[in-house]
This record gives structure tokens, sequence and C-alpha cells, in this order.
């Protein structure tokens, strides 16, 4: 795709507004995203700049691009981590700038999964109940959140012999697998992953990435990446180039 | 819930050092507040018992106006009656006294007393005189005897011993001078220093026959309640049942205001104990807080984006705030409890500053006495200070932007 054709769909996209992808209508649909950072210096840093970003339920999408053109920012709006500047979000029909604290954090408990790079359990939470910790916020009964840990647990590889160690006692790879199963466990409708496979060796990587697609493919949960690893890339089936702040590529495969 | 309550307990333990520190100040802070209270109550008490054993019972009933003046001419209409329903309540033990201010004269020495006369059957219920005797018995039954019991230090102040006479003088109901010599029975020493310094005790009838009473006069009638008897209550109850205009129903309370005052005063001091003392911890406590939040920003950020609320997350850290109290209190409170029981069963012996206590009517030996209540009121107050001491490191880490918490390293 040449820069020209990459310029007019970005501004395309942004003058339209979110249509149906594929007549379905989209999980995400972010529209003329614009967020600006001050840096150390107070110097304003525009980390997005207009960008129209939608994505249909059951994508498997992965937004790369060099380091600081905009692609975790992009997920953490989506994520409704942070508030964009100007510009909306809105994910599975609910506008997330409308959102107040107390509604966001509930929003993401029933609708989001995040994995992210340095993995992030809770150092004094056993790995299943790091697993299952979404699933006890949200009130599952014991036995219905055992049974839902152990199935992730056995999907993702997990040893049954680990599920009482606690993340300190887990090599990264493990580490990354709960995380995972925290992510999918309650079944979110979307999964943020941010450079998950980053800390990882290569094999890691790809077997876990495998089974993020296996799973993708099995329970339509969408999946959106953001990296730098051209494992992920060549895994996804949409690839979006986020270069200085806006859309440069965006390339569906089928 | 229950996540975060293990989160918040597990949190505790993630450094020990730090919260044994806490724990320990906490328990060393509870270990002193309860021992002071103890002591204070130990105190308290031995000052309002001393008042209602031997300054006139649970309820002392009187002429109108006694209470202010106290003098002869002011004694209990209708005694008879007055007795007749008293004693209908058996919770109550009960007995008259007649009460004149007078002289007592010994072959050396002369000193202003108030002579009381008792009827010894009775008085034993109601006054611990008879049981503070030191030396010989305390007056015989029989009421005819020119007996006296009087207060070792009087008795010393005097020159007088044990068996040898003295003379009483004091004014009978025609201003006459009535005079009589009794023979010392009986020497006390209670915990009031004062008390024994003024005091004297004869047979009732022999105390009418000096001021002038007939055999059914008295000045007072001192009432001893059982205990679960309240003595505001039962006194409203008298005097609605006597209800008669001229005769004055007082309970211990309203006879001893300056006791009530003090009591006041010392229960205020363990107010001021408890703020003083968990002030300082709560200050400690906000530095490990806000250490701990300083800690765990990119786990509260985490947490807040798998779903955990502003609130929770206050929670969590109110839930780690109230494990190290409850631990600190359970240490502290079941050493203290441990001590002050020994020590209330042996007592704490303050003989150097005997003479102080005495003049407040409190023995040299102290005995701690934990008041539930006073201590029940201390926890919440503990409490709360903790509480609010949390407060702020507990706000600040649910206002943490999600974003910037995760990526705090």
């Amino acid at each position: 795709m040449s820069d020209h054709s990459i310029e007019s769909r970005s501004a395309s996209l942004a003058t339209d507004g979110p249509k149906p992808i594929d007549g379905q209508a989209p999980l995400v649909e972010a529209t003329r995203l614009v967020k600006i950072y001050q840096d150390k210096e107070h110097v304003p840093v525009t980390a997005l700049n207009e960008v129209d970003f939608r994505a249909a339920p059951g994508e498997f999408t992965a937004i790369a691009g060099p380091s600081g053109s905009g692609k975790t920012t992009l997920l953490n709006l989506i994520g409704g981590l942070d508030k964009p500047t100007s510009g909306s979000v809105v994910v599975a029909g609910q506008d997330l700038a409308a959102m107040s604290r107390n509604q966001l954090a509930t929003f993401r408990l029933n609708n989001l999964g995040f994995i992210f790079q340095a993995y992030n359990l809770i150092p004094v939470l056993t790995a299943e109940e790091n697993a299952e910790f979404n699933l006890l916020l949200q009130g599952v009964p014991a036995h219905e959140r055992h049974e839902q840990v152990v199935r992730e647990f056995e999907d993702l590889g997990i040893d049954k012999e680990l599920i009482h160690r606690r993340p300190a006692k887990l090599s990264g790879g493990q580490q990354q697998r709960v995380a995972i199963a925290r992510a999918l466990v309650s079944r979110p409708k979307l999964i943020l992953a941010d450079e998950p496979t980053a800390n990882l060796d290569s094999k890691t990587g790809a077997r876990l990435l495998d089974k993020m697609r296996n799973l993708n493919e099995r329970t339509g949960i969408t999946f959106l990446f953001s990296t730098h690893d051209p494992m992920v890339m060549e895994r996804a089936r949409r690839l979006v180039i986020l270069r200085d702040g806006q859309i440069a590529e965006d390339d569906v495969r089928g | 819930m229950s996540i975060l309550i293990k989160i918040a307990w597990r949190n505790i333990w993630r450094n020990p050092r730090r919260s044994w520190v806490l724990i320990t100040a906490l328990a060393v802070a509870v270990f002193s507040f309860l021992g002071s209270v103890a002591y204070i109550d130990g105190f308290s008490i031995q000052m309002i018992d001393s008042a209602i054993n031997l300054q006139g019972g649970h309820i002392q009933v009187s002429g109108r106006g006694y209470h202010k003046n106290p003098t002869i001419r002011t004694y209990v209409p209708d005694v008879a009656r007055v007795e007749r329903i008293i004693a209908e309540n058996d919770a109550i033990r009960y007995a008259l006294q007649t009460t004149t201010p007078g002289m007592i004269n010994s072959a050396e020495q002369a000193s202003g007393v108030v002579i009381t006369g008792v009827d010894p059957v009775r008085e034993v219920e109601v006054s611990s005189v008879a049981e503070s005797i030191i030396e010989g018995s305390y007056l015989a039954p029989e009421g005819e005897a020119n007996e006296v019991v009087m207060g070792a230090m009087l008795a010393e102040q005097l020159n007088v011993l044990l068996g040898e006479k003295v003379v009483l003088m004091a004014n009978d109901l025609d201003n006459e001078v009535g005079a009589g010599a009794y023979r010392i029975v009986g020497l006390y020493r209670t915990n009031s220093s004062d008390f024994d310094k003024t005091n004297v005790y004869l047979h009732l009838n022999q105390a009418r026959n000096l001021i002038g009473y007939t055999a059914e006069q008295a000045s007072t009638v001192t009432l001893r309640l059982d205990p679960g008897l309240d003595p505001v209550e039962t006194a409203i109850h008298l005097q609605t049942t006597l209800d008669a205009a001229d005769l004055e129903i007082l309970t211990w309370h309203e006879r001893s205001p300056l006791l009530v005052m003090m009591n006041e005063m010392m229960n205020l001091a363990n107010i001021f104990l408890v703020i003083i003392l968990f002030t300082a911890i709560a200050f400690t406590l906000i530095n490990s807080f806000i250490m701990v939040i300083f800690e765990r920003i990119r786990e509260i950020g985490i947490m807040s984006a798998n779903g955990v609320r502003p609130g929770q997350v206050r929670l969590m850290l109110y839930l780690e705030a109230v494990f190290i109290v409850l631990l600190g209190t359970a240490v502290g409170g079941a050493i203290a409890v441990v001590l002050i029981t020994w020590w209330s069963a042996v007592g704490l012996d303050l003989s150097a500053f005997a003479e102080g206590l005495s003049s407040f009517g409190a023995a040299s030996v102290l005995y701690p006495y934990i008041h539930w209540g006073h201590i029940l009121n201390g926890f919440v107050m503990i409490f709360v200070l903790v509480l609010l001491a949390v407060l702020y490191p507990a706000v600040k880490a649910s206002r943490f932007e999600t974003v910037d918490a995760i990526n705090h390293v």
C-alpha cells in the first residue's frame, strides 16, 4: 500500500466516521482520537493524531509500529485505562469518555481482558487465584471458578502442580500463561495484549500466540495486540501499522 | 470482597519486619492505654467505694435541707414509716443514724469531731467502718454500754489507747451542752485519713440521749443497694413511694458532686490518653501506608485495569490497617489483661504516696480494674483514629490514573 493510499484511507475514515465492518457492528470504534502528553519538560507530545480505528468482533489484530508511534496509547484508550485529549472511543456500544472511574472499572471487569508485557500478576496470589481474579470480582461461585480456571490452565498447558505457586515461583512463560488465563477466563468480548511476547523466548512466545489464535478461532473473542514482534504480525489476520500517531497501513489478510 | 480480604492479609506479611514494628508499636500503646485506664478506674472505684461505704451509702434519706445544713434540728420525719417502706424491698439494706458535730476530749487533747450514733447490727450492712477495725472490736450489738469507736489516727492525736475513756460533748436540741464519758472499744483505719481523724461512732441510743432525740428520731437513713439496683432509679422510686415533701432522698452522686466531677475528669483523662498515644501511632501508620502504596502503585494499576473499583482499593488498604490494628490490639490487649488481672489480685503498693492518696479517699494499695465499657470506648477511638490515619494514603491510592500506575517503574 502506497503512502498516498494510506493517507487517503486514513482521511476517508476520519471524515466518514465508523461504519459497519462487513455488515457487522464494530466492537471497537475510535473516532478522531487525539492524545497529547506533556513530557518531563512540559513540552506537548502528540501520541495519537486524529486516529480512526474500528475492530469487528472476532478479529485477531496486531497494531504495530516503531517505538513512540502510539500503539500502546491506542490500546490504553480502547481499554479505558487512559482518557483521550479529544475524540471518542466506543467499545461494545459504550462510550468510554462518558463513564466515571467506577463505571470504567466495572466495564473493564465485564468486557475486557488485559495481557501485559511484564505479566503483572498479583504477587501475593497463587497462580490459580490470579487466574480467577476477575471471576472473584464478578462474584462467580467457587466451584464454577475452579472449573473454569482448571479448563483454562489445561488449554494453555499450565501444569496442575503450578496452580498453588505464587508468581515469584513461576518462570516468565508460566507467568504469562497465567496472565493469559486471567484475561480469558471470564470470556471477555475483547482482549488487549500489550507486547505479550516481548519478555518471552521465541519458542514460548510462538506457542502462546498459537494458543491465543486457536482460542480466538474457537471462542470468537477479539484480540488486539500492540507489538513489535514479527511472530505476532505473522499470525494476525489484520495488521495495522501506526507511524507518528497515525494509521499508516491497515492490512486485512482474511 | 473475599479476594480483597485475602490480598490485604497477605500484603501485611510481604514486609514482615515493617508489619511487626507497627504491630509492636500498637501493642505497646494498647498495653499502656489499658494499664492506665485500669489504674485510673481502680483509683476511681476506690474513691467511690469510700464515699459509699463511709459516707452515706448509695442513697441517704434525711429531712429536707439536711444535706446543705446538717444540723440536729433537721431530722427524718416519721422515720418509722420511712423504715417500713424501705424494708419492703429485699434488695435494700438500711440503717438509721444520728449525726452531730461535737468535741472529743482526752486527758491531754481535744478535737472537733462528727459524732454518729448507729445501730451496730444494721450499720455493718451499710458501712465498712466495722470492717476497718484494726484494734479492738466494733460496737457491741446491745446498745446500752457507753462505747465509742474512733479512727486510730484520732486516737493517736488524742494520745489515747484502746480501753481508755474519752469525753464527748455536743449541743442538744435545747442548745444545752450534753456530755458523756465513753470507753474506746475499737480503733479503725480506712482509706481516708481525713475521715479517720474526724469521725467517732456511738450506739444509736447513746447518741440520741446526747443530743436530746427521742427513740423515734434519726438524722439520716442510709441505704445500701444490692448489685443490679440502680441508685438513681431507686431514689426516684422511693421519692414517689414515700411522697413526702419534707424528705430529702439523695444518691451518692448528688451528695458528692466533687467526686462525680473527679470521676468525669478521669474519664476525660482516659480519652486524652487514647488520643495522645494513638495520634503518635497514627503518624507511624500514615508513613508506613504511604510507603506501602508507593511500593505497590503498579499492582494497584493492574488491579484497577482488571476491574477493581477505586472504593475497593480503599477498602483493601483499610482492611490492611484493620488487620494490623487487630493484631496489635490482640497482642497488647492479651498482655495487658493478664498483667492487670494479676495486679488486680495483688494490688500495686503505693505506700510512698499513701498520705496523698488517703486525702482522696484512696488506699495506698491500688487495685486496677478492667472497666470493659471504658476499654470498648478506647478501642472504638483507636479504630476511628487508625481509619482516619489511613484515609489519606487510601484515597491517594484510589486516585492513581490507571495508565500511569501500570507504567510506574
